[in-house]
């Protein structure tokens, strides 16, 4: 009985790893995954088998893609909100789903960065002042204004797709030039 | 529909494990196995039998497991390069200033 | 202009700082004890080498130079190589049965330091990939 259970949990957990859009939550599925084959050695009465597959596959890999994923680029968003004090979960929940910022994660997906979206207190022009960041939103109640630097070619990129996206389907995506402040 | 084509596949598969594996008897061949299983202990005083087929009875078999292990890794050396100075599969020191 | 994530994360350099010595004797312990518990060599070398790479996840510094590792490493294939010529295959160990604990304890922790060093080498390489490089055909 607990074969089945071990067997169709690896099952899930494969699945999980392949369709995992993030691939950090795809190496800690895979990781899981030979902590079940090994527990499944162990079961079959091999343990020398089952250590093997714990260290290798559970330790040594997970850790080996973690060193690799640490030299995948990240791409900071900063979502400044100006006349709010506090942020709200559900200002974040609906920047987080607006169309805009899934166009923007897809757009980044395919370029092999990832978008972190990180909301700060400060003010927009601390926030453009700041090297961390490489993309400034400023979320409104209507629409989002984007602020970036002129000299990053990923940012002129993505203005000229929502640009070029703007014929179609009018989308409330502002795009602004900041001054050179932002390119150092 | 590729999310379902894989997941009937994995499904198959895993309940073709569940079959073959529970409530099947393996027939080893009993010779190499009962001889084994029994003589490990004086031929080699290893209380752990894997330890005594791979470090006794099929030493051979471990140094090329060494030895492939050494031959990834030169071709590695040899393809990926490193910082400068620290190229080469020779032992040649690095130059660090 | 962006910035790795994990830049110097306190939380995970204390806490594999603190788990170092557990990791090394957990190592060792699996290699010593490979003719009398399961384990081996192999297995303790994977152990040992993902010492290395949480050092490097801690502490991304360059100071361990790769080629003098390999040079070990290929030195312990060599003891690898002869300590069987001179033990086992001359049947040294059955004239002599004392010897035979104490061959299979040498050959542990020959093949666990080779194995250990080797993935040492490879993590080594991969995680200081510069890009193309002089050397690259």
């Amino acid at each position: 009985m607990i074969e089945v259970i071990v067997v169709v949990a690896m099952a899930v957990f494969a699945l999980l790893a392949i369709h995992s859009r993030l691939l950090r939550n795809a190496v800690i599925y895979l990781a899981i995954f030979s902590l079940m084959a090994a527990f499944f050695f162990l079961l079959h009465a091999a343990p020398e088998l089952a250590i093997a597959e714990a260290v290798m596959g559970s330790g040594l890999v997970t850790l080996l893609y973690l060193t690799a994923l640490k030299r995948y680029k990240v791409f900071t968003i900063a979502v400044v909100t100006d006349f709010e004090y506090r942020i709200r979960d559900d200002l974040i929940s609906s920047v987080q789903r607006s169309d805009a910022v899934q166009d923007i994660r897809t757009f980044l997906a395919r370029r092999e960065r990832e978008a972190q979206i990180v909301f700060v207190r400060e003010n927009r022009d601390e926030a453009l002042r700041n090297p961390d960041y490489d993309l400034v939103l400023a979320a409104d109640d209507a629409s989002l204004v984007v602020y970036g630097s002129e000299d990053d070619y990923l940012v002129v990129e993505l203005e000229l797709m929502f640009r070029m996206r703007a014929f179609g389907s009018g989308m409330g995506v502002r795009f602004e030039w900041s001054e050179s402040e932002v390119a150092q | 529909m590729r999310v379902i084509v894989s997941a009937v596949f994995l499904a198959l598969v895993c309940l073709g494990v569940i079959v073959l594996t529970t409530g099947h008897d393996e027939e080893l061949d009993p010779l190499l196995y009962d001889y084994v299983s029994e003589h490990f202990y004086e031929d080699t005083s290893a209380r752990n039998a894997v330890a005594a087929v791979l470090l006794n009875y099929r030493m051979y078999d471990t140094i090329f497991e060494a030895l492939i292990l050494l031959t990834a890794i030169v071709g590695m050396m040899q393809f990926l390069p490193g910082v400068e100075g620290d190229v080469g599969v020779d032992g040649e020191e690095p130059d660090h200033e | 202009m962006s910035k790795p994530i994990t830049d110097e994360s306190q939380i995970i350099s204390v806490v594999i700082g603190f788990l170092y010595p557990f990791m090394l004797l957990l190592g060792f312990y699996v290699i010593i004890n490979g003719h009398y518990t399961p384990g081996g060599g192999f297995q303790g070398g994977g152990i040992l080498a993902s010492v290395f790479i949480a050092r490097y996840v801690v502490h991304p510094v360059e100071d361990i130079s790769d080629t003098r590792l390999h040079a070990f490493e290929r030195l312990f294939l060599a003891l690898i190589l002869v300590a069987p010529i001179l033990l086992l295959f001359n049947g040294l160990i059955y004239r002599y049965p004392f010897l035979q604990v104490h061959y299979l304890t040498l050959m542990d922790i020959l093949i666990g330091l080779q194995v250990g060093l080797g993935l040492a080498v490879v993590v080594d390489r991969f995680a200081f990939f510069k890009g193309v490089g002089p050397s690259w055909r």
